[in-house]
């Protein structure tokens, strides 16, 4: 057990390395834009613009190594390269080498917009963020699997019916909608205002604390439930269905012993998996709630980020989702063990 | 804005929101100085029977009878998008947002001019002496720096200033004509006295265009000066309010200066700011402001329209008052100057294909001006409303539009690209122009980009043959008559448009130093400008519309950027 | 033997011997929608779409662009069926209009992504090998992010923009395309009518396209219910964000967007009507989804879960 964890854990700088790579690769070589001109303004002259290249470190080459090679397209798709004469060049100050190099430190640089620290940057969005994808994804576990096991367990009644209906909405209807129909509709009928801005932390005034994450995480949780709600059911159905089950029920165990410690034991393995996907749900809706509520959180960051094509901001987070999808299936995978004893890793 | 005009309305306009970003990067000559912020808002409660008048009216009023002010309190109001920095200024010319919010409030000026007197209002400065025409000598009063290290609350001396002014030229070296053509130094004789020299004279060297910006002439600490990451994480300086916390530049919280300018010769008055703070809240979009409004979690809003505020005063009452104020930004269709706009025939017909009326309809519900060549904001210098010319200027007439362009031999199965950014409001005044050229035969794509890159490659490169704008009007008419001038210090226009007609009448207003003889000059300069059907035709400046809870007392509006500093905002909860 | 068969014979009723009179296809139908009320009017709702998407900009009553000032932010009534907005836009005829855009996002979404993915899967679950474990851990890795965290990335690179959403949710569409038919075509593979048919000699290609294609083209359906509904859901939420279609082009999410900002809190139905839409059709399609899965194969179940 701990063989396979520190193997996977091991899979992890190798993962988060491609990672960078791949986002070095689309946001330093695959754009047009000339960044100088972006920031520089209007009329930066061609000084101006070479002292925001030297200052951003925009002017070494993107990667330590390049094959300067004779390269034509023979087609639009197929380049036809001659290695012939190609040289292998190795610099020893690339945009990607300095990146790592400060990475492993733990200094992920300083965000373009405004220079501070994005290390510093995130710390300090993160408990917002933390809070909202925390409350969201208890609401999505809790609704999951209470709603699933239930459905399963009055198949073909009007319950059922419901907790399917509700799950298919809960996919369908756009999370961005109902966070817009959360300010409008309050607003229009009541003068209420769902609060917006201005994180508070629970500690401080737990009561505004949960007006403000409590509603959308309501919204986000339950889009993220319905693929768990349907799972927990079909899996309940078939655990239900099998022997040992009808065994115990056989033996005279109550219905709740049964459905709790046997059924739903020997279902969570899928129901695990569904969990984890959940989670990554509930971590993109998180973005939109943000987005929406103005809440000052990693989603948000990221997405300003993106506009204003912030780089250093936007490497560090997409490693950082990388780090966070990575852990929650190691996560996942270990507490299959834990919830079911039949499953082994060596 | 709200009463005390705290609420950034232009900036929301202008800010990051779903689709906004670095506004503050759009404004226009590139020189850049006290915006349109507003404030707006009405002391009598008696504005409920509101009628849509046939022209809109600026219901502009002052608090000042609103009894002996009750000292203390927190404002609460809301902001459209966070400060990316607490540099005023840096690193470009995207921290014009934060370097005009924290003018406004954090940092203080030698003196400024509200555009509504033209009147040169003292205020760290204690005495303003102009020996002849190339020389300003300031005197200044003794002021302290807030309490925060390093400055650590010391005196503000001369040097501060100097520093502060080189700083900014320095950081912004391009695009502030008067701080590199025209300034030609600017000393500290000894801690009290500030010496600015100019090379030739400028009759708005005052204003805040020039050396009274809000933005470049914020005073900071010397010591911090050379210090980037200090600057870009708190604000030190010596104005009415200290920045007391920020998240990452949202959520501010401003407290009340203490010991703000406490010497004689100025024209604060002790005691003032009268709140103990204000508390910006970020909340992006109007929809949600509007709630938190209406729910009473802000004190004070700007709205989006005449109607969103009518209604909101229906449904609150008498909780509430509303004011209006007329906003200091302008709309305008730039072509650039190639064919088919190097004729002038073509350049007035799409004048005539606009239809002022219907844009101001459609964006703002009717509660705008048509804008001249000079944004209706300086009123003291506008044509009369009879000169022939101005009527010409705001004539619709679809079938004139057509017999010009026929008589050009306007290709009509061109498609013209039509560039703007994605900022709702560019956006949409895009697509209305785009609707209505059609109806005269002229085909045109629009071609949606984001901000940044519209502005810096598209715009500011003059890489476009037509884009539509939320233009910046400024706070004297020479920088708004500069957008179609060429060849006037480092400032080109856009458009690439240049007429000699129109050059000389522009210089020759900036060097009359006569008021009554410029404000003819000024007049002549837009005459100029319509003649030629020179390439920027402005479209439509709105009225800003404000409202704030009755508790909210003592504000003065109406008066430009000049909200901004306002001081005497109370509050009475009682 | 043959007295075994003579006995089965003697046994078996005379009419199960006859070939059974194929029914219409009219009658297969009203009995499948008969059995499946819910896939019949999902089904239904889902042909109403492409209708509109196909037909809506030249039914719809307004031309959705045409600007009105004398007719801002009216109710909904017989004239104006969703009420105006803003613009004086006919918001009935931009709701119409607004399928257009999805159906083509849709269909750009399937044929650049969904269709290759569903070859590709097929090809890797077939041949298995090296090729088979690059694509299924890209795919693996690409469906472990959030699909908004890749899309906004893709969007600092490439720019906001209709066809950089529609780069990304193709190559998604590829991936879960891939890794359906894969799983499928694994099984397939072992049953035996391809044993058989090997054994008699069929090529591995002719094998492929003869005989597993056409088995498993019932599951590329279910795929593609699911896919579409994604595409729809992505399409809309990029928009509302911005990042979408150009300002001023009929979308329901940029609309629904718009609505909000321009008097949503006093006009809800102007947020309402757009967000309806999408949600109505995403429903029709995971819902076709789900019946078209449990008509099927009860074993795909749950396997084929929207992501968003």
């Amino acid at each position: 057990m701990l063989r396979y964890t520190l193997r996977r854990l091991s899979f992890l700088p190798i993962i988060l390395l491609a990672v960078s790579i791949i986002t070095f690769v689309l946001l330093r070589v695959l754009p047009t834009e000339d960044f100088a001109d972006v920031i520089g303004g209007i009329n930066a002259t061609q000084e101006q613009k070479d002292a925001i290249r030297d200052k951003y470190g925009l002017r070494a080459p993107v990667f330590p190594v390049t094959v300067s090679g004779q390269c034509e397209r023979v087609v639009w798709y197929v380049p036809k390269c001659s290695l012939d004469g190609s040289v292998l060049e190795f610099h020893p100050h690339s945009q990607y080498g300095s990146w790592l190099i400060h990475a492993l430190r733990g200094d992920f640089g300083t965000t373009f917009n405004n220079n501070a620290d994005v290390r510093h940057e995130f710390v300090r969005r993160f408990p917002a963020s933390f809070e909202l994808v925390f409350l969201s994804l208890s609401f999505s576990v809790f609704f999951g699997i209470s709603f699933g096991i239930l459905s399963a367990m009055y198949r073909n009644t009007p319950l059922d019916y419901g907790v399917r209906i509700f799950a298919v909405l809960g996919t369908s209807i756009p999370e961005f909608f109902l966070l817009t129909l959360l300010i409008v509709i309050p607003s229009y009928l009541w003068n209420y205002a769902q609060p917006s801005g201005g994180y508070v932390p629970i500690y401080d005034d737990p009561m505004h604390n949960l007006r403000l994450f409590l509603p959308p995480a309501l919204i986000v949780g339950v889009a993220g439930s319905s693929g768990l709600m349907r799972l927990v059911r079909t899996t309940m159905l078939e655990v239900l269905r099998s022997d040992y089950v009808r065994t115990a029920r056989a033996k005279g165990l109550r219905g709740r012993t049964v459905i709790l410690s046997h059924a739903l034991r020997n279902a969570s393995t899928p129901i695990l998996t569904a969990v984890g996907t959940a989670f990554i749900a509930v971590f993109g809706g998180s973005l939109v709630a943000e987005r929406i509520l103005s809440i000052q959180g990693n989603g948000l960051f990221f997405f300003t980020s993106t506009l204003s094509r912030d780089l250093p901001v936007i490497q560090f987070l997409a490693v950082y989702t990388a780090a966070v999808v990575v852990i929650v299936n190691l996560v996942v995978d270990l507490s299959y063990a834990w919830a079911d004893p039949r499953v082994k890793y060596s | 804005m709200g009463d005390n005009g705290l609420d950034l309305r232009y900036w929301r306009s202008q800010q990051v929101t779903r689709r906004r970003l670095l506004g503050g990067a759009v404004v226009g000559g590139a020189t850049v100085a006290a915006i349109g912020i507003v404030g707006c808002s009405s002391k009598k409660s008696s504005v409920d029977a509101v009628t849509p008048a046939a022209q809109p009216t600026v219901v502009v009023q002052d608090g000042t009878q609103d009894g002996p002010a009750k000292p203390g309190g927190i404002l609460n109001v809301s902001l459209s998008s966070a400060l990316p920095s607490m540099n005023p200024f840096g690193p470009s010319i995207l921290s014009l947002y934060q370097g005009l919010f924290l003018g406004f409030t954090v940092f203080d000026h030698m003196w400024y001019v509200p555009t509504d007197t033209g009147l040169t209002e003292l205020f760290l400065a204690t005495k303003l002496e102009q020996p002849d025409p190339l020389t300003i000598i300031a005197t200044i009063g003794d002021a302290t720096f807030h309490d925060k290290a390093p400055a650590n609350g010391r005196v503000v001396k001369a040097s501060d200033i100097v520093a502060s002014y080189k700083l900014f030229a320095k950081q912004l070296p391009v695009g502030f004509d008067y701080l590199h053509d025209v300034m030609e130094d600017v000393v500290a004789v000894d801690d009290h006295t500030v010496k600015i020299t100019q090379n030739r004279p400028w009759a708005w060297a005052f204003t805040s265009s020039n050396a009274g910006s809000p933005w470049s002439s914020s005073i900071l600490p010397e010591e911090i000066l050379d210090k980037p990451d200090v600057m870009a994480k708190d604000a030190i300086g010596s104005g009415q309010w200290v920045l007391a916390g920020h998240e990452n530049g949202a959520n501010i919280k401003l407290r009340k200066f203490q010991k703000f300018r406490q010497f004689a010769g100025t024209t604060s008055i002790a005691g003032q700011p009268y709140l103990d703070g204000i508390d910006f809240k970020l909340i992006a979009d109007g929809a949600p402001a509007l709630a938190a409004f209406k729910a009473g979690q802000i004190d004070a809003y700007g709205f989006n329209s005449k109607s969103e505020s009518d209604d909101t005063k229906s449904a609150l009452g008498d909780k509430i008052s509303v004011g209006s104020d007329l906003a200091r930004d302008f709309f305008c269709l730039m072509l650039k100057y190639e064919p088919p706009f190097t004729d002038d025939r073509v350049r007035h017909a799409f004048n005539l294909l606009i239809d002022r009326d219907e844009i101001i309809q459609l964006m703002v519900e009717g509660s705008g001006l048509k804008c001249p060549p000079l944004p209706p904001a300086h009123k003291k210098y506008q044509l009369p409303d009879n000169d022939p010319d101005l009527k010409e200027y705001f004539r619709h007439d679809i079938a004139d539009a057509k017999k010009l362009l026929d008589a050009a031999g306007f290709d009509y199965n061109q498609v013209i690209d039509f560039k703007h950014s994605v900022r709702p409001s560019d956006a949409q005044v895009s697509q209305i122009l785009q609707q209505q050229l059609q109806r005269g035969g002229v085909q045109t794509k629009l071609v949606p980009e984001d901000l940044v890159k519209w502005f810096s490659q598209s715009l500011g490169t003059g890489n476009f043959h037509m884009t539509a704008f939320d233009h910046l009007a400024y706070e004297d008419p020479d920088l708004p008559l500069r957008f179609f001038m060429a060849g006037g210090g480092s400032q080109k226009n856009f458009m690439g448009y240049s007429n000699d007609d129109v050059n000389k009448a522009v210089l020759a207003a900036a060097g009359e130093l006569d008021e009554t003889a410029r404000i003819e000059k000024v007049r002549q300069a837009q005459k100029a400008v319509i003649q030629n059907w020179a390439p920027m035709l402005n479209l439509y400046a709105q009225i800003n519309y404000g409202g704030r809870y009755n508790y909210v007392k003592g504000s003065i509006t109406g008066r430009g950027s000049y909200g901004l500093f306002n001081r005497t905002t109370w509050l009475d909860r009682s | 033997m043959a007295a075994m068969i003579e006995r089965e014979r003697r046994l078996a009723p005379m009419e199960s011997w006859e070939i059974p009179r194929p029914k219409p296809w009219y009658q297969k139908l009203a009995r499948l929608a008969a059995d499946n009320p819910v896939g019949a009017v999902s089904f239904a709702i889902v042909v109403l779409f492409v209708a509109v998407g196909v037909f809506g900009a030249s039914i719809a009553p307004y031309n959705p662009k045409e600007l009105d000032a004398s007719s801002q932010y009216l109710g909904p009534s017989g004239v104006h069926f969703f009420g105006t907005d803003k613009f004086g836009h006919d918001v009935f005829s931009r709701v119409l209009t607004g399928a257009q855009i999805d159906l083509k996002f849709g269909l750009v979404v399937m044929l650049v992504g969904f269709i290759p993915g569903v070859m590709l899967g097929v090809v890797s679950g077939y041949a298995r090998g090296w090729a088979d474990y690059v694509i299924q851990r890209s795919a693996e890795a690409w469906t472990a992010f959030p699909a908004l965290f890749l899309l906004l990335t893709f969007v600092s690179a490439f720019g906001p923009g209709l066809k950089t959403v529609e780069i990304v949710v193709a190559i998604s569409a590829l991936f879960s395309g891939s890794r359906l038919l894969r799983a499928v075509a694994l099984i397939e593979k072992q049953k035996e009518y391809v044993t058989s048919a090997r054994s008699t000699g069929a090529t591995e290609t002719r094998l492929l396209l003869r005989h597993v294609v056409p088995n498993i083209m019932p599951f590329i359906l279910v795929g593609f219910s699911s896919v579409f509904a994604v595409a729809v859901l992505l399409e809309a939420t990029l928009s509302f964000l911005g990042l979408g279609v150009a300002p001023g082009t009929p979308s329901w999410g940029a609309d629904l967007s718009f609505n909000a900002d321009n008097q949503g809190t006093k006009y809800p139905f102007l947020v309402l009507f757009p967000g309806l839409a999408i949600s109505l059709v995403v429903l029709a399609f995971n819902l076709l989804g789900d019946t078209l899965r449990d008509i099927l194969d009860p074993r795909l179940r749950g396997s084929t879960g929207t992501r968003k």
